[in-house]
């Protein structure tokens, strides 16, 4: 994973699997202090305390279809490795809640990537599912969700290529304007 | 283009587009639309799938064909990463490996417009490697 938004897309999918219906992106930024908080949270079938302690384990995966799991290990150590640190918090059958701190100015964190792209993906290839991302920094926040997306679209599925390429540009245009889009001051 | 940083100007936006759309009848069915899933699990992000969703989703609308492209979870082909599924109305579902922009490109010419078989299909009857 070379990217916030990249650990974004594999995190919810994590979310995704576990069954939730609800998840909730936040990405905080503190610009005085130079920290970037991600915060996922999920109202999915969550872990046992047994499981949870696994989960950061690479060698540890509840799917069948492999063996191996590397989401959560890779961005620990993407956040380790600015000098954050990394925060699972689960209960069975209650969801899971991950926050993930970085120091934004550390040589070794990684760029945005491309975040708009990223979540237009995530929110419309998922209409049954309610996803919602906001990004507080300062004064400014910005919010979107599948829900506001839904009222909007109608009929018009969000996930026709057509209706993506107007949804990325809005998520673009929001975080651009306000200069969101690169982690570096 | 314009910028697009309000829900109203989006909603204008999504008029219009749906009004161009409401000419051509296939639109308002998604059954009658191609159906394109991208695997998207850490394998696939890792080999670079949202990079290839992407220029599908870009693509696609360029060139005018009507899709619907959504992320699925891992299929289990780890090993062929990125994988996609491209579903054709009244044909069987067929997975692709290996699909890097390129591929994706010959993909949207040959397989969705021109309906040939493009390399790197993988057969749908497959058992995991233990």
């Amino acid at each position: 994973m070379n990217s916030i938004a990249l650990h974004i897309i594999d995190l919810v999918n994590n979310s995704i699997r576990a069954k939730a219906t609800r998840i909730h992106i936040a990405l905080t930024r503190d610009t005085q202090s130079g920290s970037l908080e991600l915060r996922i949270r999920d109202n999915g079938t969550g872990m046992t305390e047994e499981v949870r302690k696994q989960a950061l384990d690479p060698f540890f995966t509840t799917r069948k279809s492999r063996k191996l799991g590397f989401g959560l290990p890779f961005i620990k150590m993407s956040a380790e490795q600015t000098g954050g640190f990394l925060i699972l918090d689960s209960q069975a059958g209650k969801g899971c809640n991950l926050s993930v701190h970085f120091h934004t100015g550390s040589i070794d964190m990684l760029p945005m990537g491309d975040l708009s792209a990223a979540l237009c993906q995530l929110l419309c290839s998922h209409p049954d599912i309610e996803i919602s991302f906001d990004w507080k920094e300062d004064s400014f926040d910005f919010h979107v969700s599948t829900s506001e997306l839904l009222d909007i679209f109608e009929d018009l599925p969000i996930s026709h290529v057509k209706s993506m390429n107007l949804i990325r540009t809005y998520i673009h245009d929001n975080l651009e304007t306000h200069k969101m889009m690169e982690v570096h001051p | 283009m314009t910028k697009i940083t309000s829900l109203a100007d989006l909603k204008k936006l999504k008029e219009n587009l749906h009004a161009q759309m409401k000419l051509r009848d296939n639109s308002q069915n998604p059954e009658a639309l191609i159906q394109i899933r991208v695997a998207m699990a850490t394998c696939g992000i890792a080999s670079g799938a949202k990079d290839v969703m992407d220029y599908l989703v870009e693509e696609l609308d360029k060139r005018n064909i009507e899709a619907i492209v959504t992320q699925t979870g891992c299929m289990g082909y780890c090993y062929a990463e990125p994988t996609i599924e491209v579903l054709i109305p009244g044909k069987e579902p067929v997975i692709f490996g290996w699909v890097d922009v390129k591929k994706a490109d010959t993909i949207i010419e040959k397989y969705i417009r021109n309906n040939e078989l493009v390399e790197g299909i993988i057969p749908n009857k497959f058992i995991s490697i233990e």
